[in-house]
């Protein structure tokens, strides 16, 4: 729990702070020598993230089904759209992170009182705990193209996100996460191995099209799932309390807006690879309805994309699972952390941060345990991921634009009436298509 | 050095002050509604969410 101010200020300068001060030490010198694009490098991170970690497997799944199902047509451009729509909910993060360096669910907690605190908490971290067993669900369905056993590969997924945790260094950790996540590019050279018609593509961004079988149930639902597949709740929590990790300032905004966009589009590229890769099944006529995991994509489309395409698929879905595992996971141990007002940072020595760290380690644990057991109701859990998520969406992004438009904490960098405008008119639509979505999951056939 | 060093953060980032809460904010009509209508809308989705996982498990 919280440590008391008493005590606090007895103590030499939190190891938190020290570690901070030196990031900020350099952003402030960069600055100074006016290297912008060294102080963009050290400012970028959070947004880059956020974006690739939403790119997990679940949502990878959900392009390639699009992909297979509907070939190259409508969902390009739409899955552009839908990044866009990311982009202008999570820069609204960076700002709240930036001017009040709390994190979203602390300022819910503080500005709202405990009974949203707590609810906003206690959704986030059991849709996260779902979401966790859909990740290594990835992982396993991944490891099994390769001929790994599941236990196998789902205990190396929960020890490289144990690894990740006993950095106790922000930037480290960052950085590493960084790395993995350039292994959801693999999708681009496994696209490019699918030999997509460069003309069908400019088609397809031009005019919004083809859209064969036409306007039907099936449709909406991809449509929805591709919505709740690039804006989720954990990604307001994760990016705003990694913004006030890292120590972004005010006067970082532009560098964190640039971050953000920058994630968005190399998200977009790897999404719409991911389609293009898969859309040889659609033009071969493969039934891949029934498809269920990374592993059947994979093996269907080896005779297409050849053994190198196959394997970057199904390692494509591997690594997206992982980096979302750790992001995810961390996302959880902000919020839980923050609601108790116990210390919350990468940059905690492990006693400090138990509270922080436990959170992320029992819910790795609890979500890689629950996907070993033999007959888990792995499926029941997918749906009401979605399901969850989708309907949670609308509190979620409530409270962010109550948050980003309260002057009192956000000062200058309150939301226009522009930016209200733009960013409400996103908010109703995916609370519309989020709401429809869980109704259709639950009522459909 | 670690006095000089923590200079480089603003005051609101140092650990200890970071854990001063924010006052409440003071509602007004619309936003209490808008609350209400959320814990409504929370009261109608979450026995959707345990309907949908209870309906897939069975299946």
């Amino acid at each position: 729990m919280a440590e008391p101010m008493a005590t606090l200020e007895d103590q030499a300068p939190p190891r938190e702070d020290v570690l901070r001060a030196r990031d900020r030490l350099k952003v402030i010198r960069t600055r100074a020598d006016g290297r912008w694009l060294r102080l963009l490098w050290l400012l970028s991170g959070p947004g880059v993230l956020v974006m690739l970690g939403e790119n997990d497997g679940p949502s990878m799944l959900s392009y390639a089904t699009t992909g297979a199902l509907y070939g190259i047509g409508f969902f390009v451009p739409f899955i552009l759209l839908t990044f866009l729509m990311a982009y202008v909910v999570q820069e609204m993060t960076v700002r709240l992170g930036a001017a009040t360096h709390r994190g979203h669910a602390e300022l819910i907690f503080q500005r709202f009182g405990p009974f949203w605190g707590y609810f906003a908490m206690a959704d986030l971290v059991f849709g996260n705990l779902l979401t966790l067993v859909t990740e290594f669900i990835a992982i396993q369905a991944g490891g099994l193209y390769f001929g790994l056993q599941p236990a196998v590969s789902v205990v190396m997924g929960v020890a490289l996100v144990l690894a990740s945790l006993a950095m106790r260094r922000y930037a480290t950790w960052e950085r590493t996460l960084l790395a993995l996540a350039l292994g959801n590019l693999l999708f681009i050279p496994a696209a490019l191995l699918a030999h997509p018609h460069p003309k069908a593509v400019l088609h397809a961004l031009a005019f919004w099209g083809p859209l064969p079988g036409g306007f039907n149930t099936g449709f909406v639902m991809l449509l929805l799932a591709n919505i709740g597949a690039t804006v989720t709740p954990w990604m307001i929590f994760f990016q705003q309390s990694a913004v006030v990790d890292k120590g972004l300032t005010r006067a970082d905004v532009t560098q964190g807006r640039a971050d953000t966009a920058f994630g968005s589009v190399v998200a977009a590229v790897a999404a719409i690879a991911t389609l293009l890769a898969a859309a040889p099944l659609h033009a071969a006529h493969v039934d891949a309805s029934q498809f269920n995991s990374a592993a059947d994509f994979a093996t269907a489309l080896r005779p297409y994309l050849g053994h190198a395409g196959a394997a970057m698929f199904a390692l494509g879905m591997i690594e997206a699972g992982l980096v979302a595992a750790m992001t995810i996971s961390t996302s959880s141990s902000y919020a839980l952390a923050e609601t108790i007002s116990a210390r919350h940072s990468m940059n905690l020595d492990f006693h400090t941060g138990r509270w922080f760290y436990g959170a992320a380690i029992v819910s790795t644990v609890l979500a890689a345990a629950i996907v070993l057991i033999p007959g888990a109701p792995l499926l029941a859990m997918t749906l009401a991921v979605n399901v969850i998520a989708t309907l949670l969406m609308a509190p979620a992004l409530l409270f962010l634009l109550l948050l980003v438009n309260d002057r009192e904490i956000m000062g200058g960098l309150a939301n226009g009436r522009l930016a209200n405008l733009a960013g409400g008119a996103i908010v109703i639509g995916i609370a519309i298509a989020g709401a429809g979505y869980g109704a259709m999951t639950v009522f459909g056939p | 050095m670690t006095p000089e060093l923590l200079q480089a953060l603003e005051a609101e980032q140092v650990t200890k002050r970071r854990f001063i809460p924010y006052p409440r904010r003071k509602l007004g009509r619309g936003v209490k509604l808008l609350l209400w209508v959320l814990r409504v809308y929370v009261v109608l989705a979450v026995p959707l969410v345990i309907y949908a996982f209870v309906r897939a498990a069975m299946h």
